[in-house]
């Protein structure tokens, strides 16, 4: 077929004159393969930066909050946040949501871009998943402690047990359980049979003994055989079919959570598409935010190019977009129903007593992103990065105004009541941000950071043709 | 008592002078600062948009403190804008504001005896108020007054219930959606309760009626509330309270939203014509007792993770506090929003130590010599709601049991037979058990019983044309179902109207097409 048409190329072809592709490399200035070992490789065995220590000793700090809003929640009772009777789900619900969503990226990345062989996914892939890993652990602090009697969480397993009560299959939460508990040891999984090229190379490279032993040890024998690689590969192939399916279904099952009740607001159909390009939105947001320091500080604009933001910003958009749509259709649905409570539900959420979190959610969700169908701006790597910010906020809102507008306002307006936040309910989600940057710190220094060996295989010199174009 | 609200105004642990919407409106444009009138948010300046007028702002009633004033007497009060309240009244109530009480009254309301002259005269005139510039939180716990025109409270004036006894089935979303019980629409109400599978589901349910199941329950129970008969008098929330060991979470706690009556009174005020973000002054006032409604296809049953609330046998929707490990699902899915979570450790520890945790005190002992034995004591971290005084429902079918045991031995030992029991011996007689909120109903307005026994009063009652679900187009078949309200209006009165200010409310909502005064005349 392609010896047909080089033969005889179509007539329109003389007169347009396309332009010729230009195809932008994946890693710039022409790097060599040692080049890449050295630079991914040098950030972990360098002494460790100053900054590191006063980033990671803050983080600590911070992370205490979360270790010690959840002695007290425990101790005391739920009734230290500021969940009341109509609003029995505040920020723990929103917080979870928010976190379980930011995952969302790195599953997205690593397995549905590596099915569609996206090559620029190779540089981010290992740090979004690294994230995604980190997103679900501070997700799972959420809904494991709003719970009213925490000693008894594991009832939500599925144990034999002496009384033969079984968990009630029929309820979103129980469904929550097994979609994020497998969402978590899959994204583990993936990870770290990624990484275990990376640590043969780490422990090939190593000095001292412990570096011998720990990259050793998660080596798991890599001797960069012929069959490891197959083994590899097809393994790598077949986590990532495996992901691919729950970068839909978690959030699905998390949207499930509001779609089942039979609140106004909460009990519609949109829920699992919209939640789903709410998360992967989310998950590009804060991508972007780890990726651009973490690019800068170790200087790695040769792997991390202009193209890898562009394309991070245009999904951004899309999703961004997406979301903005789901927004008017909600609107629009509720009009079209003609159901008079759930018409209410959603002139509240807009014009009622939350109606600043709306607004708040409307502008850095929808209106935001708008402004990376500018190139200048998609440029402007600072930009990008409040941006990016941005976006995080206004997610954290959409799953704030969703959660609390329907629960504070539903059915009878006798129960309706407003929720606001205790110190302890900010303390300790803010807590989470340290405990993420401490995981995620410790990535840093103790993890390869980009899959060398994918990042290699994406650049011209591993093309056994030398770039000529065939 | 402290924390039964005022069945008006429905504060807690506080009184407050109420004034009259007119003083209000008056006193709010003399003292800007004053924050009597809610203030309208986004698109309620103009009228219909958002209900923010009819809510205290942030939820907490910040009432502004004045100084009432009369002959030599002063004291202060915080000031409650009362709808239907006769221009430049105000109301003081007596009794709170003690100087010598316990623990409990310490710090609650004013004292209002101050004012009274020694004649006798509880009416009084040529008193004036000045803002003192402070404020004080009172704990109310209904936030919001007004019912949105939505088919909660279904009234109609009593020649109208003439012409259509049925109009509470003409209301709500239900009367124009397609049938609650589908096919089994038309059945009787004993053959719904006894016989119609609970719902679609897509899990195989036991077949618990009389000639499939050893389990099935005899008896189904129900309720209903008569709404023209209560007069919102709160005995029902206080008897429950002592009876079930509710316990009383202080006015802190009230405050947050965390009061846990298992009954409670909604109060709400209907107008004329809501004129956008203005309190109204001419109002009809309508209650409505809102417990568990045992609903048969319950929404907090199938969100449950643990299966702690599942439905019993005989149609209670039961809540095994010993499953329950406190995720709240139950009580968001909840459309009455009946379910109360334990936040803290109510029962153990004292209201003032609550946030002290393991540290605080406990409560004395004295307070839990007056639990009711019958009734388990809840933990914190667990939800709990009206169960129909369960209790009493087990007393009177044991008692029944051993009775009906005791007779047939007794016909045993004369006709020289074997003893059997038969389903008919081991109903009990209508009537015997009591809810503690129908025993003490001044008005009969609750009756609980039976409804699987077209001849019990409740079954009776049922099939009255006035009865009605509230919010029965969710399918949730509720056991606790409500006799519409019917008022008389005297024609000749300057305030009659032809229909219910609550009903012209619902049906100018869900007929926006017809406007106008002539409106009310006519709705059928």
């Amino acid at each position: 077929m392609a010896d047909v048409q080089e033969a005889h190329p179509p007539e329109i072809m003389e007169k347009v004159k396309p332009a010729p592709w230009k195809e932008v490399p994946l890693v710039l200035n022409n790097r060599s393969f040692g080049w890449v070992t050295d630079k991914i490789c040098g950030v972990v065995e360098s002494k460790t930066p100053t900054w590191w220590w006063w980033c990671f000793i803050m983080a600590l700090c911070v992370a205490s909050f979360t270790g010690m809003g959840l002695v007290y929640l425990v101790s005391t009772g739920v009734g230290v946040w500021g969940n009341n009777n109509p609003v029995n789900w505040g920020w723990a619900i929103v917080n979870f949501v928010f976190w379980i969503g930011i995952g969302h990226a790195g599953t997205l990345i690593s397995a549905v871009l590596c099915l569609l062989k996206q090559k620029w996914r190779t540089s981010i892939n290992r740090a979004s998943e690294a994230m995604t890993v980190f997103a679900v652990l501070c997700a799972g602090i959420f809904p494991l402690f709003h719970v009213g009697r925490v000693w008894f969480a594991w009832w939500l397993f599925p144990l034999p047990n002496a009384n033969a009560i079984w968990p009630q299959f029929r309820s979103p939460l129980e469904w929550d359980v097994f979609a994020v508990s497998t969402y978590a040891t899959v994204s583990v999984l993936f990870w770290y049979m990624g990484m275990i090229p990376d640590m043969a190379v780490l422990r090939d490279r190593a000095k001292e003994t412990w570096r011998k032993y720990f990259y050793g040890f998660f080596a798991m024998g890599w001797r960069n055989a012929n069959n490891h690689w197959r083994n590899f590969e097809m393994a790598y192939l077949l986590l990532a079919g495996l992901s691919t399916p729950l970068v839909l279904s978690v959030h699905t099952i998390v949207s499930f959570d509001f779609a089942v009740a039979n609140l106004p607001g909460w009990h519609t159909t949109i829920f699992p598409p919209y939640f789903v390009a709410g998360a992967i939105f989310s998950g590009f947001g804060m991508v972007l935010t780890l990726l651009l320091p973490v690019r800068a500080v170790y200087g790695l604009h040769d792997l991390i190019t202009q193209k890898h933001i562009d394309n991070m910003c245009k999904i951004t958009l899309a999703t961004g977009s997406l979301v903005g749509y789901a927004y008017a259709m909600e609107f629009f649905i509720a009009w079209y129903g003609a159901n008079s409570y759930e018409g209410f539900a959603f002139i509240n959420r807009a014009f009622g007593n939350y109606w600043w979190s709306y607004w708040i959610m409307v502008s850095c969700n929808v209106i935001c992103p708008q402004l990376f169908w500018f190139k200048k701006i998609r440029e402007n790597t600072p930009l990008v990065w409040i941006i990016s910010i941005f976006v995080n906020v206004g997610m954290w809102f959409e799953r704030f105004v969703i959660a609390n507008t329907t629960l504070s306002r539903d059915f009878l307006p006798s129960s309706w009541g407003y929720y606001s936040p205790t110190v302890v309910d900010i303390f300790t989600f803010f807590g989470t941000f340290g405990f993420f940057s401490v995981l995620f710190l410790l990535f840093l220094r103790f993890l390869p950071l980009m899959p060398m060996c994918e990042v290699k295989s994406v650049m011209p010199q591993a093309d056994p043709h030398g770039g000529e174009k065939h | 008592m402290q924390e039964c609200p005022d069945p008006i105004s429905k504060l807690t642990w506080d009184n407050a002078l109420l004034i009259s919407p007119v003083l209000a409106k008056k006193l709010q444009s003399q003292y800007p600062n004053l924050g009597l009138i809610p203030e309208p948010t986004m698109l309620n300046k103009n009228g219909q948009i958002a209900p923010d007028a009819a809510d205290f702002n942030g939820g907490r009633q910040n009432a502004p403190v004045a100084t009432l004033s009369l002959g030599d007497c002063s004291v202060d009060v915080p000031l409650y804008v009362q709808p239907g309240l006769a221009d430049f009244t105000v109301v003081a109530t007596i009794g709170l504001g003690r100087s010598q009480i316990g623990r409990v009254g310490q710090g609650s309301g004013y004292d209002a005896t101050q004012l009274l002259d020694g004649s006798g005269a509880m009416v009084l005139s040529g008193a004036t108020l000045s803002p003192t510039g402070k404020f004080k939180i009172l704990a109310n716990v209904q936030e919001h007054w007004s019912m949105e025109g939505r088919a909660i409270v279904r009234e109609a004036n009593a020649d109208e219930y003439v012409s259509d006894p049925a109009f509470a089935a003409h209301m709500g979303a239900e009367s124009h959606s397609p049938p609650m019980w589908g096919k089994d629409q038309k059945k009787s109400l004993q053959e719904k309760v006894t016989s119609t599978p609970r719902g679609n589901s897509a899990y195989e349910h036991p077949d618990h009626t009389y000639e499939k199941s050893d389990i099935f329950g005899i008896h189904q129970w129900g309720m209903t509330i008569d709404l023209n008969q209560c007069t919102g008098c709160s005995a029902c929330v206080v008897a429950c309270q002592s009876e079930n060991n509710i316990p009383v979470v202080g006015k802190d706690q009230v405050l947050r939203g965390r009061e846990m009556h298992w009954i409670r009174l909604d109060r709400y005020f209907s107008s004329p014509a809501r004129e956008g973000a203005e309190i109204p002054s001419d109002v009809q006032v309508s209650f409505q007792g809102v417990a568990c409604m045992h609903c048969e296809t319950a929404p907090c049953e199938s969100v449950c993770p643990v299966n702690a609330t599942v439905h019993d046998e005989e149609g209670l929707n039961a809540m095994a506090y010993n499953r329950c490990v406190g995720t709240r699902y139950c009580a968001n899915n909840c459309p009455y929003k009946v379910r109360r979570f334990n936040f803290f450790d109510w029962n153990k520890r004292k209201n003032d130590e609550l946030y002290q945790g393991p540290v605080g005190d406990r409560n004395d002992g004295l307070v839990d010599l007056g639990k009711n034995p019958d009734v388990t004591v809840r933990m914190r971290g667990v939800m709990e709601k009206c169960t129909y005084c369960t209790q009493r429902i087990q007393e009177s079918k044991i008692k029944t049991k051993i009775k009906a045991q005791q007779d047939a031995k007794y016909s045993a030992s004369s006709s020289g037979l074997d003893t059997t029991l038969e389903i008919k011996d081991l109903k009990v007689t209508d009537g015997t058990i009591k809810t503690a909120c129908q025993q003490v109903c001044p008005s009969d307005a609750i009756v609980f019983g039976d409804v699987s026994d077209p001849n019990s009063e409740v079954s009776k009652l049922k099939s009255n044309p006035r009865d009605y679900s509230v919010l029965g187009y969710l399918n949730t078949r509720p056991r606790t179902t409500f006799l519409a309200k019917v008022r008389n209006p005297n024609p000749k009165m300057p305030d009659f109207s032809s229909s219910p200010h609550a009903a012209r409310e619902y049906h100018d909502k869900a007929h926006p097409s017809h406007h106008g005064d002539e409106h009310g005349a006519n709705h059928h």
